[in-house]
């Protein structure tokens, strides 16, 4: 979809009467709020599907799995960027230990920890961290294992396509004009914001876990060439 | 084929017009600033010589050594000896002649982003670092240190007031006069505190960088030499990079090299600092190496004319040359051991040539001293392993 520029300059994306946040001003927000923004603008595409035919459908609830995969996965790798560094730390440096010392450890750190934390911001124990990281790399599992599932009960290769090659698929011309070809106007406008919109998310993601992918090359320099 | 021809010929005929290319000259290289850490150059142990490694080091003085010793030969008793080696040690002719000097140390410049680093840096006793250098300074002789060990000092001369009667510390008084430093020696150094985090750990990263001027006070002016250069240590040449990793769990020091404990900082940097000393050392000896006069050959061994007087240390690894007109002829690698004034020299490998030869089959079973206009020196090639395995 082609952003539109608005009277005030800003760039957005037209869906129906609404406005759809484009990828380059996303880009420009900060993280939160960045992500708050996705999230709004996905709820405004909104998660339902008009029957048309079998075959386009296949089409419109692959892209909807993926839409709403990306929806659920937003947060959850902001809860694993939020979270990586103390929890990868507490947990390499408890090497070796079982899960019932580990949780004893954190306890005796948070308690520690505790007395000398002195911002205004609330405190969020080490156990607390552990746990909403392990759920959220839990969900993202789960996510990614219903979104497979979902795929292959719509039985359409394209999907699989488009799940790896979202970028490419959404440049496609071919791709516009197959949808265009149904005529089914209002359906192919909803599926192309959801397109839109999943895209805007998973630069979002992609930039989450590039986040953790930078850590992970600054602790290779520090364990080989420092 | 015609064509090829005519082109050829072309070619041969702007070949004769043109005068040969002249290419601009390069002598330069270019390359990047460098930021590698200093190391210390040991002299090679005499007995690990090769023919080839048997040459004059840089810095050897030779000229004006006859101005320290032109009377000594003389004199007969040590006491004389001693008393006249001294005298002539004040000569300004004599390259041995040693400037006495005092030691400064420049303000902590800190650079660091953490309180309790920055609280380290700043109480970084520069009284003690100093002290410790003009210990390290005065035992390889080179200089005269004026100390600035005030507090000792008065100390003891409390004491011995209190000890001894007011007449004896009274002439003491009178008769002593406090060393005149010639030069200030400046010690300035830069030390940063950086910690670098990674996904699981980090790694606490710190750096001292110093340099060292002398100054003449009256003058001001800095002088080009002895010239030390930078001297540059971090962390990781103190401990090993597994003892400086560390880990951090909500924003606070969790486990490993405890940074937030200023104590713990300061006891880097104060190692920091000590091994920047060696360095230094290190430099000095090689740029400032000891050189003695052979006073005579006998069977391999061969006599020095100075000792620890002159700066030459234990096991001092030295090249003998032989001087005549400013050309200087290498003759052999030597193991020397000081005495206070003298040395024996034991000469492990003679150089691969006629004179080394001669000289050997002279002394061969007798005692050979060289004529005078073709005098025996003997110069050191850098810092002896044996000081920095027993002194550092």
């Amino acid at each position: 979809m082609q952003p539109m520029t608005g009277p005030n300059g800003e760039h957005y994306v037209a869906f129906k009467n609404k406005k759809l946040i484009s990828k380059e001003r996303a880009k420009l927000l900060k993280r939160e709020k960045r992500a708050s923004v996705i999230q709004r603008d996905m709820k405004k595409v909104g998660f339902s599907v008009q029957p048309v035919s079998p075959v386009f459908d296949s089409i419109n609830y692959s892209v909807l799995s993926i839409f709403r995969n990306q929806f659920e996965l937003l947060e959850e790798y902001q809860t694993l960027v939020d979270n990586h560094k103390d929890v990868m730390s507490f947990i390499n440096a408890n090497e070796g230990k079982s899960a019932k010392e580990l949780l004893e450890e954190a306890k005796r750190l948070d308690e520690q920890l505790k007395k000398q934390h002195d911002s205004d911001e609330k405190y969020v124990s080490i156990a607390e961290k552990m746990k909403r990281y392990q759920m959220a790399t839990g969900r993202i599992y789960i996510e990614n294992g219903r979104l497979a599932a979902e795929l292959l009960v719509q039985g359409v290769r394209l999907a699989a396509v488009l799940q790896n090659n979202l970028e490419e698929i959404i440049g496609m011309e071919g791709f516009a004009m197959l949808l265009n070809a149904h005529k089914v106007a209002e359906q192919s406008q909803l599926t192309k914001a959801r397109m839109h919109m999943s895209a805007v998310a998973n630069e979002f993601i992609d930039d989450e876990k590039a986040v953790i992918d930078i850590t992970k090359e600054i602790q290779k320099i520090i364990d080989n060439e420092i | 084929m015609i064509r090829f021809t005519s082109i050829f010929a072309v070619l041969v005929l702007a070949g004769c017009a043109s005068k040969q290319i002249q290419y601009p000259a390069e002598q330069t290289n270019n390359a990047k600033p460098r930021t590698q850490m200093s190391n210390m150059q040991i002299a090679k142990s005499a007995w690990d010589f090769e023919d080839k490694d048997i040459q004059v080091p840089a810095n050897f003085d030779t000229q004006g050594l006859q101005h320290c010793d032109s009377e000594l030969s003389q004199l007969s008793t040590d006491q004389e000896f001693e008393q006249a080696f001294a005298e002539n040690l004040e000569k300004e002719a004599c390259p041995l002649t040693k400037k006495a000097i005092r030691i400064y140390f420049g303000e902590n410049k800190i650079n660091s982003k953490t309180e309790s680093e920055r609280a380290a840096l700043a109480e970084l006793n520069n009284k003690k670092l100093g002290l410790m250098l003009e210990t390290q300074l005065a035992g390889v002789n080179r200089f005269r240190i004026v100390t600035n060990d005030d507090d000792l000092v008065n100390m003891e001369q409390q004491k011995q007031l209190q000890e001894q009667d007011a007449s004896t510390v009274a002439s003491l008084k009178t008769n002593n006069k406090i060393l005149r430093p010639d030069y200030a020696v400046k010690i300035d150094t830069i030390k940063s505190a950086d910690r670098f985090y990674g996904e699981y750990n980090g790694v606490a990263q710190y750096y001292v960088e110093m340099t060292t001027s002398v100054i003449d006070p009256y003058t001001k002016e800095k002088l080009a030499y002895p010239n030390i250069g930078k001297v540059r240590v971090k962390a990781t040449d103190i401990k090993a990079k597994e003892e400086l990793v560390y880990t951090e769990v909500n924003g606070k020091y969790y486990t490993g090299f405890d940074y937030s404990d200023a104590e713990n900082v300061q006891a880097m940097f104060n190692s920091m600092a000590s091994k920047s000393f060696d360095v230094i050392l290190a430099r000095l000896l090689k740029e400032m190496p000891a050189s003695a006069q052979v006073v005579a050959f006998k069977n391999g061994q061969a006599t020095l004319d100075r000792g620890r007087n002159a700066g030459i240390l234990n096991n001092e690894t030295m090249i003998l040359f032989q001087y005549e007109q400013g050309f200087v002829e290498p003759i052999g690698v030597a193991n020397v051991k000081p005495s206070s004034s003298s040395s024996i020299a034991q000469i492990v490998k003679w150089k691969n040539s006629k004179v080394a030869d001669n000289i050997k089959d002279a002394s061969d079973g007798e005692i050979y001293r060289t004529p005078l206009n073709k005098r025996v020196f003997a110069v050191s090639v850098g810092i002896p392993a044996d000081y920095v395995n027993n002194r550092l």
